[in-house]
């Protein structure tokens, strides 16, 4: 069955003509077929895809996304209110400068289409580099189908009072690959929106890819949102890498999907940092949300905080997988991941496996992973002051996921956000 | 029964002849293992037909699977023809013939462990006459007792013979004999090992070991323990001996198979102290084992506590499946690892059963070049309404060349149930040591006390004689782990 | 206004309240207090309706409205309103949100105006000054991460907002100091009103100094055993529960 899926792929590999024409990233492309076709294709069997289902997916004959549907471009596209950030959109995998913004001294954004030699060099350089190595089918698949992306630089010292937003929507069906370098220069100060969303009832399909480069003393947030619905397929892999004494925080949002998965890589390659991540799943209908995080410590005197809150309702299925690795020379590293979850109905299915793999004895490291119900003391206290038990239930179970919400320094964001997660807790069938 | 086994022996007698090296103070077979090698095995012990059958279907299964890898584990695969699969009790002759012959360094463990000399000589392998003696009255004693309680408490092989009708009723009923490759090796050829059968009712009037049974110590290779509680039975088992059995054999791939009716209690501990090879990492017992319990009745009860310190590499996650309602499942762990050891240890929970209660509480310690991993499944099927989970895991790490790893798979599918995980991280803090030494502890004795106070949890439930001596164990150890 | 006629009560097939009667009229102060064990909390989960809890005979009725056939939240709706002894946490739910989310449910069930956002945040922090809670209090989790005292203080705000017709008060006395206690008898009696009455449930006389009763009702083996007006506590806490359960 996965054949279906690899041969469409591949054949749609071998024949790929980028959007823009361009030529120079083909070599890219030649070794990312290479990867897709010696990859194995995601099964149960293999520890990494364990609790998901790929079958909807891989009986598909992947196709590249047709023409945009405009209607829901401008739907889908609107500002985030008081948001007021840099934007670079992405419609169905392909670039839009009409509907991007200028940037300005501080901050350089380039479209790979558009890159001058000194960017092309940049990108070459930067490209594929971060992601570690090992079985990545689908950031094999994006490689090999690698169209459009952007460049983003900020420059080293620069403070940016704006936050910088990828956004990428999908209106129509088939595969899109968008594509995100971001080099945050030694010093440098700013906030990162990789947003993913999709026009209801589209059968489309992402494989995304995002690859963030931070400089001595560096200081990043992260803000990586999914918005799924029942007919979305993401599946993005996204890696952060860490150089010395710089701050990196991460707000991971994946709601819904047909499968929505994020494998999030915290490469921590200099000493002195520190990382902080938080992250919220949410399954219901028949949605597959994953996380995998992966944390490497390779270099000592760095602290981490993961705070991770999943939930599935109805006949979800939410997985979390949070790995913490201590290398040999990671001495006197903190690292404390928590985990708790919400299992909401007897048809969904929670599964998460926190690890630590430590090779240092000078740590501290912790994990802790609870799966559970919402207070049965907490729904009765708040209908003794009045409240029916649907609407304690829904507070309650936002209450659970605000935690990683008011960690957000962009307000409007976080206000934005909460629009998708009320949508999420009202009229829940748990029966 | 016998004519028919007499008709199978005569009609196999034929194909297994020449396998055999005929020796009058020991019989054993050449390496090789193929169905000849099942059969005589099977015939050697006068089992059944159906028996046989059944090794037979498991070795049939196991040429087709394929040995496990395990991405935390590193050692060189077993060579499976060039073990031998059956050898009667070693004559004296096989053995070192006093304890001279002893490595020096085994008795310095016997002695600092407190066993008196003719119990050094017994577990050393110098089957003293006097010690056979000694350990048959033991045995006969107890063997009264245990038969007025109405407890049948004997190898497995007597057992095939003597009940037939309750080995195969229970026999690979929990541990089937395809469940892995290693439990359906043993399932072909396994030589013998313990059973338990408590009726209705019963509670076992004192604590089983196989410390009694020192007839049956030289089969462990690939020994296979049956213990079964009736309804409304308990008793508490201990596996091993408490001191340091020497053993030569490369591979143990045991299995042991628990059954608990309806309120019924299996209460089972192990220490287990096999050669770990030495600081480079030459020799050693592989120790793949697989143990599984299932609560079958309601209300039913099944406790594993484990005390790892031996073997060059250990493979095993003593389980339960929680059927009944209300029923328990609990291990508790230590395991310690040093020099080149790998433990790869953990438990499963399977939850089925309604108002079914798991809980795990596992200490990991590591030390030199050591790998030490807990791996472990907390599972709640749809069936399971108002389960509950709590695991702890610990550890701690004794220098910078060990690795400590966890890893933990949950996985919920009632939305009734509540499950907990932690697992923390830490080591002997220079500031913990400082403490003792300005107290006048020494080093060794200042890791050893936080060893200890560190594994706590999990001895509390050992029986009393047994926690003792598996503090001294951690003790010995870990002497020259602290520089 | 609260009419409990023979209640039989428990939890579990345990039955606690073994024939429990008792009329408190509108503007009154009843105690009830008790040995532990006696069926005080019973009661008062009984009245506000905790899942768990069987009602095996008898009624309670609130201006002749059966309450026991009640959701909790339409009993809240009725004016019943329930201070915990141990009020729980709900993290990551502000009070403010959870407040607004009561008052709004509450007000419109009783048929007043719901207030503005604006109206709504000026009697939230005229009722934080009151119980002297600091404001950042409406921004925090509700109850988390409160002590004790802050708890029950966010209680009797609680109480305050919502304008109950009858207010339970189970065991608020607690693990209060004497500042704490003091404030939430303040509390308690700026309420006090002749269309409003109040079921104080206390293991100690201690509240009573503070909040002066009409009526005090001493409970043991799920029944009333003994009723008085105030001095009945006085006498309590001098001779203990001994010779009350010998009486009974």
């Amino acid at each position: 069955m996965a054949e279906q899926f690899k041969d469409s792929a591949s054949a749609l590999a071998s024949t790929f003509v980028p959007s823009k024409g361009e030529q120079w990233l083909s070599a890219q492309r030649k070794q990312g077929s290479a990867a897709f076709s010696g990859a194995a294709m995601p099964s149960r069997r293999i520890e990494q895809f364990k609790y998901n289902n790929f079958n909807d997916l891989l009986k598909q004959n992947i196709s590249l996304a047709g023409a945009s549907d405009q209607a829901l471009v401008a739907e889908l596209t609107a500002e985030i209110p008081g948001l007021n950030a840099h934007r670079f959109v992405f419609v169905d995998g392909v670039f839009q400068p009409e509907l991007s913004s200028a940037t300005d001294a501080d901050v350089s954004a380039t479209a790979f289409s558009t890159a001058d030699d000194a960017q092309q060099a940049v990108i070459s350089d930067l490209l594929g580099k971060l992601v570690p190595e090992g079985d990545r089918p689908f950031v094999a698949l994006a490689d090999s189908l690698l169209d459009d992306g952007v460049l983003l630089e900020v420059a080293a010292g620069a403070d940016l009072q704006k936050p910088v937003q990828l956004l990428s929507v999908r209106t129509t069906t088939g595969v899109a690959t968008p594509r995100l370098l971001v080099k945050i220069g030694d010093g440098a100060r700013a906030s990162v929106i990789e947003q993913y969303q999709c026009a209801d009832g589209v059968q489309a399909f992402d494989s995304a890819v995002s690859e963030l480069d931070l400089g001595a003393n560096a200081e990043l947030h992260h803000y990586r949102i999914a918005l799924g619905n029942d007919s979305y397929t993401h599946i993005g892999t996204s890696v952060a890498h860490q150089g010395r004494d710089s701050r990196y925080r991460a707000y991971v949002i994946n709601t819904g999907g047909a499968i929505n998965r994020l494998d999030h890589v915290v490469d921590v390659r200099g000493s002195g940092s520190n990382s902080q991540m938080f992250g919220a799943y949410l399954a219901r209908a028949k949605q597959q949300v994953d996380i995998h995080l992966c944390v490497e410590h390779a270099v000592p005197n760095c602290d981490s905080q993961e705070t991770y809150r999943g939930m599935a309702a109805e006949s979800g299925k939410a997985v979390f997988n949070g790995r913490i690795q201590i290398h040999k020379d990671a001495q006197k590293t903190d690292a404390q991941l928590s985990c708790r979850n919400l299992l909401l109905s007897n048809k969904a299915e929670l599964n998460a496996k926190p690890e630590l793999e430590i090779y240092a004895d000078d740590v501290k490291c912790a994990h802790g992973a609870t799966v559970g119900q919402l207070d049965p003391e907490s729904i009765f206290y708040m209908r003794t002051r009045g409240l029916s038990e649907e609407k304690a239930r829904a507070l309650l179970s936002y209450g659970f996921i605000n935690e990683v919400l008011l960690a957000m320094p962009l307000e409007p964001l976080a206000d934005f956000l909460r629009t998708p997660m009320d949508a999420f807790f009202a009229n829940q069938d748990n029966s | 029964m016998s004519e028919h086994t007499d008709l199978i022996e005569a009609e196999l007698a034929s194909e297994y002849e020449a396998g055999f090296v005929t020796d009058i103070e020991s019989e054993s077979l050449p390496p090789g293992l193929d169905e000849d090698t099942v059969r005589a095995i099977s015939a050697r012990k006068k089992e059944p037909q159906w028996l046989l059958d059944w090794r037979l279907e498991a070795f049939a299964a196991w040429k087709t699977m394929e040995e496990p890898e395990w991405a935390h584990v590193d050692y060189q695969k077993v060579d499976f023809q060039a073990l031998s699969y059956y050898s009667a009790p070693k004559s004296q002759a096989d053995g070192p013939k006093s304890l001279d012959e002893v490595d020096p360094e085994l008795i310095r463990t016997y002695e600092k462990l407190g066993i008196p000399l003719h119990e050094q000589k017994m577990l050393a392998g110098v089957v003293a006459v006097d010690v056979v003696f000694d350990s048959v009255s033991i045995h006969t004693t107890f063997k009264d007792t245990l038969a007025k309680a109405g407890v049948i408490f004997s190898s497995i092989s007597e057992a095939v013979q003597d009940h037939p009708e309750i080995i195969k009723k229970y026999l690979g009923s929990v541990v089937p004999a395809r469940d892995n490759f290693y439990a359906c090796l043993n399932s072909a050829v396994f030589s013998d090992g313990s059973f338990v059968f408590i009726p209705k009712g019963v509670t076992c009037p004192m604590e089983l070991s196989t410390y009694f049974r020192i007839n049956a110590m030289n089969t462990g290779q690939f020994e296979r323990t049956l213990i079964i509680a009736e309804e409304g039975a308990s008793v508490s088992y201990l596996e091993g001996c408490t001191a340091p059995m020497r053993d030569e054999n490369q591979l143990h791939a045991a299995v042991v198979e628990l059954v608990a009716l309806d309120d019924a209690k299996i209460k089972y501990s192990t220490v287990q102290n096999w050669y770990p090879g030495d600081a480079e990492g030459k020799g050693g017992v592989y120790n793949f084992v697989t143990k599984r319990g299932i609560c079958k009745g309601d209300n039913s009860h099944i406790s594993w506590t484990q005390v790892e310190t031996g073997s060059a590499v250990t493979w095993k996650y003593p389980s339960v499946i929680l059927r009944g309602d209300n029923s328990v499942g609990e291990f508790y762990s230590v395991a310690l690892t040093r020099g080149r050891q790998q433990a790869d240890t953990g438990t499963k929970m399977i939850h089925l059963g309604k108002n079914t209660k798991s809980t795990i509480i596992a200490k990991g310690i590591s030390a030199a070049n050591s790998e030490n991993v807990y791996r472990g499944l907390v599972r709640i099927a749809p069936t399971a309404e108002g389960a509950r989970n709590y695991t702890q895991c610990d550890s701690l790490l004794i220098g910078d060349t060990c690795g400590a790893h966890t890893f933990p798979y949950i996985e919920n599918k009632h939305n009734s149930s509540v499950i907990e995980h932690e697992a923390t991280t830490s080591k002997v803090s220079d500031e913990q040591l400082f403490l003792c030494q300005q107290r006048g502890i020494d080093t060794e004795k200042a890791v050893s006390m936080i060893v200890n106070g560190f594994c706590k949890d999990v001895f509390k439930e050992l029986p009393m004689e047994f926690a003792v001596e598996a503090g001294k164990l951690l003790e010995i150890s870990l002497e020259g782990s602290v520089g | 206004m609260l009419k409990v006629e023979n209640l039989c009560a428990g939890i579990e097939e345990k039955t606690i309240l073994q024939g429990l009667n008792i009329t408190v009229n509108p503007g009154e102060v009843h105690a009830i207090m008790g040995p532990n064990g006696a069926g005080k909390s019973t009661l008062s989960y009984v009245l506000g309706g905790r899942p768990g809890y069987e009602v095996s005979s008898g009624s309670a009725e609130l201006d002749g409205v059966d309450l026991l056939d009640m959701e909790p939240e339409d009993r809240a709706k009725e004016g019943v309103f329930l201070a915990f002894q141990y009020p729980v946490e709900v993290p990551g739910v502000s009070n403010m949100e959870f407040l607004k989310a009561a008052v709004e449910s509450v007000y419109a069930a009783r048929g007043w105006d719901v207030p503005s956002t604006v109206d709504f945040m000026k009697l939230a922090r005229e009722a934080c000054a009151q119980v002297q809670l600091p404001l950042d209090f409406l921004k925090r989790g509700v109850n988390e991460g409160f002590s004790g005292g802050e708890r029950k203080r966010n209680e009797i705000l609680q109480m305050m907002m919502l304008k109950p017709k009858l207010c339970l008060l189970d065991e608020t006395d607690s693990g209060l100091d004497i500042d704490a206690l003091q404030v939430v008898a303040e509390g308690v009696n700026s309420m006090r009103s002749p269309d409003r009455a109040f079921v104080v449930v206390t293991h100690y006389q201690r509240l009573l100094d503070y909040i002066v009763p009409d009526f005090v009702h001493v409970l043991a083996d799920g029944k009333i055993v003994k009723s008085g007006g105030a001095e009945l506590a006085l006498e309590l806490e001098e001779k203990g529960y001994g010779w009350i359960e010998g009486a009974a």
